[in-house]
């Protein structure tokens, strides 16, 4: 308990005042002179006890009416924390400017109305006290410290707060918010939690925190208020992910875009267009429909003439909640491949790449069974390993490199390159040779690597035969493109680093087999190559607030600009560092598209999307769960709404409880009055009786 | 003469009586209005008897010389008479430390000694012999039994002026006028026989033994009697200056029985012995008194 009027405690002191009457009242009880106490005696000693329990009762409802009188002159409240002026506050303020708090109402963003709490919570602070705003997406920001300066300047700081592109992770809220005021060095701390409590990337909420992670500020000296924003929203259709080719694309093929759409409503089925557009031309519109909590995987596919980084966006019709209606994406579409073939006794793999000699979309350059440099194949799309010899360990040790950087190659696992083969597989694999025929397994799909091609033509290859080819063990099922009937791995691919490599288990020569002369083989060969080439270059995707990074191998001080989304000017340069072959740039805050130059040319280029795989789904989170999840015991929740500011003031001053007091005091003296005068009532109605 | 009536019966009242401030005058409306009220007169024949002789004094009403005896003496001598008596009354007033009490207007012995006023006017008026009795812890005065208006007025003087005495001793001051007392006659007793009941029946008892009819007018206060207070007070015993601080209410139930019980048991005793008891409290009436004292007078003819 709290007094408002602390000074008027003092008044306590008049509780001596029915002491004093009570005892000097004793000492002027009326002398009566009477003819005889023979017959007073024996009844005083019984009754004694009776009259000293009723006045030592009397005293106690005197002091009590007395005291409760003095109290409601201190004006006493309850439940809350501060007195105010009495000490020195500091109160941390961490308002949530989440994606969600953008969420459209007709009474304002929940932004907007926290901003309002907020700027409440400021303008009632005392003179002494210290207010600390910061607000909260996935991480905590600071923005404003009042200490020392004019609150003015805090509810200005306030105004122009935005909803950010990022969800909000509400328990990391709450520790730094402890975590600072903490470290004020304030006697009494306040905490205020203003937010949706929408899930967003606090995918613990609910489960018990470590106290020594939450630290001795919550639950101890800080109280803690936890404001909900609370909107009710009857649908929320968010596009969730999207899915882009793995791959370069080369011009004139087509290319499917997958979206993941998800409509969070229970109850509604709802109807949304989508579009997707390319360098700003809309390619396709299409409208679908979603049941109540559907969640969605639809593919959208479409033709590439154009060469180059493409940008691209897919976008939903606009709801309530906007930040989550558009995702974009960066497909690399390529013109011509630069590969390098390397090894000698590669004939059919020349006239692969190379039909008839003619420089058709691939650009192909042979090396000799020299070491291969690097030199060579920097500027290569890709490198084909087709026959031998084996490389020698710094030959691997360079391609490895490349491959890590984000080059692409495509090895024949073959005698004279097993261990070559072996060597560059991150799965280490078991290669042993064997001479026997063997056929191929009909998949009954298509592998994506070889997506051009039809069910039809795959399913023949099954009648192909391969003689003496190595048997391979260790592969991994998921990585598997094709197989031979006896379940060894034909094809397979992986991810090295940034790059990409196929391996296919076959020798590119009329002696392993019907493939080299059967009419698939161009076609594979190829489809290998532009699977891998380009590798993380086919057009990466970020999210908001995260550091992008990619291996690199070239270190010539690339420049990275980031250009948001839907802004023409040219982009904003980002920093960056390398992390030995990793180059970590500066986390962007918002949607857009992100550019690696090097020497004057893309070699890298990106879309920078929000993570919106959680907190779109409006997901309400309890306000005493979190609590109870943060360990916090003693956390008061105030609702938003008409007379927040009042209830705010209240869980923080705590509640005047002077009119109960008054009653209190009021009650206890009527009850004195009773016993003073129940004596003598009951000797009135014996007279009236008698 | 109805209203007159009424007027003098006002006299009645004790409240009423006791703020004049002349004895006799006191003493004679009491038992005016007393007759008013009954409307018959109680007094008997007057006749009055020579006693004795006595000499002269200088300065003395020459009325009463006996000249046929100067005639043959040469000397002045006073006739003195007596009057007739038909009874020898003996009005014994308690003036102990207890009877100084009063919650009202009057104190019990001021009630006493009206009442002991109107019964010698009473009596004398009836030619019956009177003697009056005052004591606390002792006999204080204890006149002769006369009929004669001098005696009347003396015994209403010494009532005028009664004041409260010390302690009370009931039994020994009735035990010594017991025995001091030779003739027979009626004993009026008017005390608050704050004593112990036995010790105050046997001593009463004592007058019966030698013959006497016994009048007692108990006299008590209505405080005394169901200890009204209304708020908490320390009660100081009149006759021994001892002390209880209480708040009545808290005892009035058990006290009134105690004190019922006392008065109930005193009764008994005395009707069982033949004494005629009569509790008066102060707001009690003298006529009550008076119509006990003339029925005991009544039966004693």
């Amino acid at each position: 308990m709290n007094f408002l009027n602390p000074a008027f405690l003092i008044s306590l002191a008049a509780v001596a005042l029915p002491l004093i009457v009570h005892f000097f009242s004793r000492r002027r009880v009326p002398r009566v002179r009477f003819s005889s106490l023979a017959f007073l005696r024996p009844s005083q000693r019984r009754s004694m006890k009776r009259i000293n329990f009723r006045r030592w009762l009397l005293l106690a409802l005197r002091i009590a009416a007395v005291a409760l009188v003095a109290l409601a002159f201190s004006r006493p409240v309850i439940e809350g924390a501060l007195v105010p002026g009495s000490a020195p506050t500091a109160s941390c303020i961490i308002l949530d400017r989440s994606y969600s708090m953008g969420l459209e109402s007709e009474r304002g963003t929940p932004l907007e109305r926290g901003r309002g709490i907020a700027g409440e919570i400021i303008s009632g602070a005392g003179n002494s006290d210290r207010v600390i705003l910061s607000v909260l997406d996935t991480g905590v920001e600071e923005i404003f410290d009042m200490e020392g300066r004019g609150r003015e300047f805090a509810l200005e700081a306030l105004e122009g707060i935005e909803p950010s592109w990022k969800p909000a992770d509400l328990g990391k809220g709450l520790l730094e918010g402890a975590r600072t005021l903490r470290k004020s060095g304030y006697g009494v701390r306040q905490l205020y939690l203003i937010s949706d409590f929408r899930a967003g990337t606090d995918r613990n909420a609910g489960t018990p925190v470590d106290s020594a992670e939450a630290g001795p500020g919550i639950g101890g000296k800080t109280a803690t208020y936890l404001i909900p924003i609370h909107e009710s929203v009857s649908g929320n259709v968010a596009l969730i992910d999207i899915r882009r080719p793995g791959v370069a694309i080369h011009a004139g093929e087509v290319v499917t875009i997958g979206a993941t759409l998800l409509n969070s409503s229970g109850r509604a089925a709802e109807t949304v267009p989508v579009s997707i557009s390319v360098e700003g031309e809309r390619l396709i519109n299409r409208e679908l429909r979603l049941g109540p909590g559907e969640r969605r995987y639809q593919e959208f596919s479409f033709p590439v003439e154009e060469p180059g980084w493409l940008r691209g966006e897919i976008e939903l019709g606009d709801d309530r909640l906007r930040y989550d209606n558009r995702r974009l994406f960066v497909i690399h579409v390529i013109e011509k491949i630069d590969v390098l073939l390397v090894g000698e006794g590669q004939y059919y793999l020349e006239k692969a790449l190379s039909p008839g000699g003619a420089e058709g979309d691939i650009r192909l350059r042979v090396s000799g069974p020299e070491r291969v440099t690097s030199s060579d194949i920097r500027d290569s799309d890709a490198v084909v390993l087709g026959g031998g010899p084996e490389l020698w360990d710094e030959d691997l040790e360079v391609l490895r490199e490349y491959l890590e950087g984000g080059g692409g190659a495509v090895i024949f696992v073959r005698e004279n390159l097993v261990e070559t083969a072996a060597a560059l597989s991150r799965h280490s694999p078991a290669i042993e040779l064997e001479r026997r025929e063997r056929t191929l397994e009909d998949p009954g799909t298509v592998p994506e690597i070889l997506h051009p091609f039809t069910r039809e033509e795959i399913s023949s290859l099954s009648r192909v035969r391969f003689v003496a080819e190595p048997v391979v063990k260790g592969i991994p099922s998921p990585a598997v493109a094709m197989r031979y009937k006896d379940r060894s791995p034909f094809m397979w691919q992986e991810r090295i680093g940034e790059g990409r490599a196929v391996f296919i288990v076959c020798r590119p020569a009329v002696a392993g087999g019907g493939l080299v002369l059967s009419p698939y083989f161009l076609p594979i060969v190829q489809q290998a190559v532009f699977s891998v080439a380009g590798g993380g270059g086919a057009g990466g995707e970020f999210l908001v607030g995260k550091r992008p990074r990619w291996r690199i191998n070239d270190k010539n001080r690339p420049a990275i600009y980031f250009q948001p989304y839907g802004e023409e000017r040219p982009g904003v340069r980002l920093d960056y560092r390398f992390a030995g072959d990793e180059l970590i740039a500066a986390p962007v805050d918002r949607p857009g598209y992100l550019n690696v130059i090097s020497d004057n040319r893309t070699v890298r280029r990106a879309a920078v999307n929000p993570d919106c795989s959680l907190e779109s789904r409006l997901d309400y989170i309890q306000p005493e769960v979190l609590a109870d999840s943060m360990g916090i015991d003693r956390a008061k929740i105030i609702e938003e709404g008409e007379g927040a500011g009042e209830r705010i003031n209240e869980a923080r001053y705590g509640r005047e409880i002077t009119g109960w007091v008054i009653i209190a005091a009021l009650i206890i003296f009527i009850i004195e009055l009773m016993v003073a005068q129940g004596a003598a009532r009951r000797r009135s109605e014996d007279v009236g009786k008698s | 003469m109805e209203g007159r009536g009424q007027n003098s019966e006002k006299f009645l009242d004790p409240r009423v009586v006791s703020r004049l401030s002349n004895m006799a005058l006191r003493a004679r409306l009491i038992v005016e209005g007393f007759i008013a009220g009954i409307h018959r007169s109680p007094y008997h024949g007057f006749s009055a008897e020579f006693s004795e002789y006595r000499r002269y004094i200088t300065g003395e009403s020459t009325r009463q010389i006996d000249w046929k005896l100067f005639a043959r003496t040469d000397r002045y001598y006073i006739r003195i008479f007596e009057d007739e008596t038909n009874l020898r009354c003996s009005v014994i007033i308690d003036r102990s430390g207890s009877m100084g009490f009063g919650s009202g207007d009057i104190t019990k012995l001021e009630y006493a000694a009206l009442l002991g006023a109107a019964l010698s006017y009473l009596m004398i008026r009836q030619r019956d012999a009177v003697g009056l009795t005052l004591f606390d812890e002792k006999i204080n005065l204890m006149t002769p039994h006369r009929s004669v208006r001098s005696h009347m007025h003396q015994i209403l003087r010494e009532l005028g002026g009664v004041t409260p005495g010390a302690g009370t001793g009931i039994s020994s001051a009735l035990g010594y006028v017991a025995e001091r007392i030779k003739r027979r006659g009626l004993v009026v007793v008017i005390s608050d026989l704050m004593d112990e009941p036995g010790e105050v029946i046997r001593t009463l008892k004592r007058f019966r033994i030698r013959g006497h009819e016994v009048l007692v007018f108990h006299i008590l206060d209505p405080m005394e009697l169901n200890l009204d207070y209304g708020k908490e007070v320390q009660f100081v015993d009149m006759e021994t200056e001892e002390s209880i601080r209480t708040q009545p209410w808290f005892l009035e139930g058990e006290y009134s029985r105690r004190v019922a019980g006392w008065t109930r048991r005193l009764e008994i005793e005395c009707k069982d012995s033949g004494i005629d008891y009569n509790l008066l409290s102060l707001e009690s009436t003298f006529d009550q008194a008076l119509v006990a004292y003339l029925n005991k007078r009544k039966k004693m003819n």
